[in-house]
């Protein structure tokens, strides 16, 4: 779904543009935040955020060129993040997050396009050479900052960040021939 | 926030940053057309990983086998760690020295209306960065180490031979930036060399599709 008619209006202060982007994007945000958090109401929070921030951001560069969902993804999960490590019982959380054996959300990625690209990332996430992948899964997996997988690692925090990086742009690749 | 925040981007798209510095970053590049760019490369790669989250046979064999794994706690040679130290200084220079505050900027146009790649160019002689909008319509190059004001051409290869994309200058630091519109294509490498000198030759800076 193209997300270009969605950011000009954005661009034009079109208040209906965001309750489109919501109706569009809300569910999946949600689902985002909620592997995070395993709390309804802290995943509404997070979503309400990114959205707000949404519209506080939607004459910038990176809303205009990354496109709406990766955006929202992040900034959800970001928000979500900063929620979770603010409170006390983090670690308690966290381990009910690694064992949870299903969502409390309902997966809204079930097209058979969602399940090809799935199935695209998880081959790429497959390639990676196994220090990168690493570094992807403790961050994102394990909500580690990079100064902590530095930590755990042994290895060097800009080595730590570099593997991100290069992680990162391998599995983008991956996506961009259906954004394109 | 004057400064490039290069080494926050992919912490910020993974979530390792506190809200303000992310909001921090996120007000730089609604204005900075390169870190845009680098962001939304960072941000894809989250946005694909998200699509395996109901997946818990992937979380499971990523994060299970490091759980598991026990801590390492053998302190390496003196000569491993100035080794490593040096390949990260590498690395981080690689990363910081390409894209410099005060250079020519990507037009925004450019990436507005298009989506992109970046591509980073390693060799001998200096180091390059080249962003291509994904059908090959333009490509900006951004390089640094260079030779102070030499004169420098990009070479693209688009299956065959090296063909010229077009010249560039190195300023009185030894840094460049260049934009150049083409016709559209799929770009297989990337060289950059001194005028007159062989796109093949080892003091290239290259990048390759592997």
């Amino acid at each position: 779904m193209d997300d270009t008619d969605l950011i000009r209006r954005l661009g034009d202060d079109d208040p209906a543009a965001l309750e489109d982007a919501f109706s569009r994007y809300a569910r999946r945000c949600k689902a985002v935040a909620y592997r995070v958090s395993q709390d309804d109401a802290r995943a509404e929070d997070a979503v309400q955020e990114a959205f707000l921030a949404l519209w506080l951001h939607r004459k910038g560069l990176v809303v205009r060129t990354a496109g709406i969902s990766p955006w929202l993804v992040t900034v959800t999960r970001n928000a979500a993040l900063a929620a979770l490590r603010s409170d006390q019982r983090r670690g308690r959380r966290e381990e009910r997050v690694f064992e949870q054996e299903s969502p409390a959300v309902a997966e809204p990625f079930d097209s058979v396009s969602a399940k090809a690209a799935s199935t695209q990332v998880r081959a790429a996430l497959a390639e990676l050479p196994e220090e990168q992948r690493n570094v992807i899964a403790l961050a994102y997996y394990k909500f580690k900052t990079m100064r902590e997988i530095a930590e755990q690692t042994g290895a060097p925090l800009g080595t730590v960040k570099r593997r991100a990086q290069l992680g990162l742009q391998r599995l983008a690749r991956v996506l961009r021939p259906q954004v394109s | 926030m004057t400064q490039h925040p290069y080494d926050d981007i992919d912490a910020f798209a993974l979530g390792s940053l506190t809200p303000a510095e992310a909001n921090e970053l996120l007000r730089h590049a609604d204005s900075c057309p390169t870190c845009a760019v680098l962001i939304t490369e960072a941000m894809t790669g989250v946005d694909a990983l998200a699509q395996l989250d109901g997946e818990k046979d992937v979380r499971r064999s990523l994060v299970a086998p490091l759980a598991r794994r026990p801590r390492r706690f053998v302190v390496p040679p003196s000569w491993a760690v100035a080794t490593a130290a040096m390949a990260a200084s590498i690395g981080l220079l690689i990363w910081n020295v390409n894209l410099q505050q005060g250079l020519p900027t990507l037009p925004i146009a450019a990436i507005v209306h298009s989506h992109f790649q970046h591509h980073e160019l390693l060799g001998p002689s200096g180091s390059a960065k080249v962003l291509q909008a994904t059908d090959g319509r333009w490509v900006y190059v951004v390089a640094d180490g260079l030779t102070p004001r030499a004169r420098y051409v990009l070479w693209e290869k688009r299956g065959s031979a090296p063909t010229k994309v077009g010249e560039f200058a190195a300023d009185g630091a030894g840094r460049a930036a260049r934009y150049f519109e083409q016709a559209p294509g799929s770009i297989d490498g990337f060289s950059v060399t001194s005028i007159g000198e062989d796109p093949t030759s080892p003091q290239s800076l290259n990048w390759s599709q592997k």
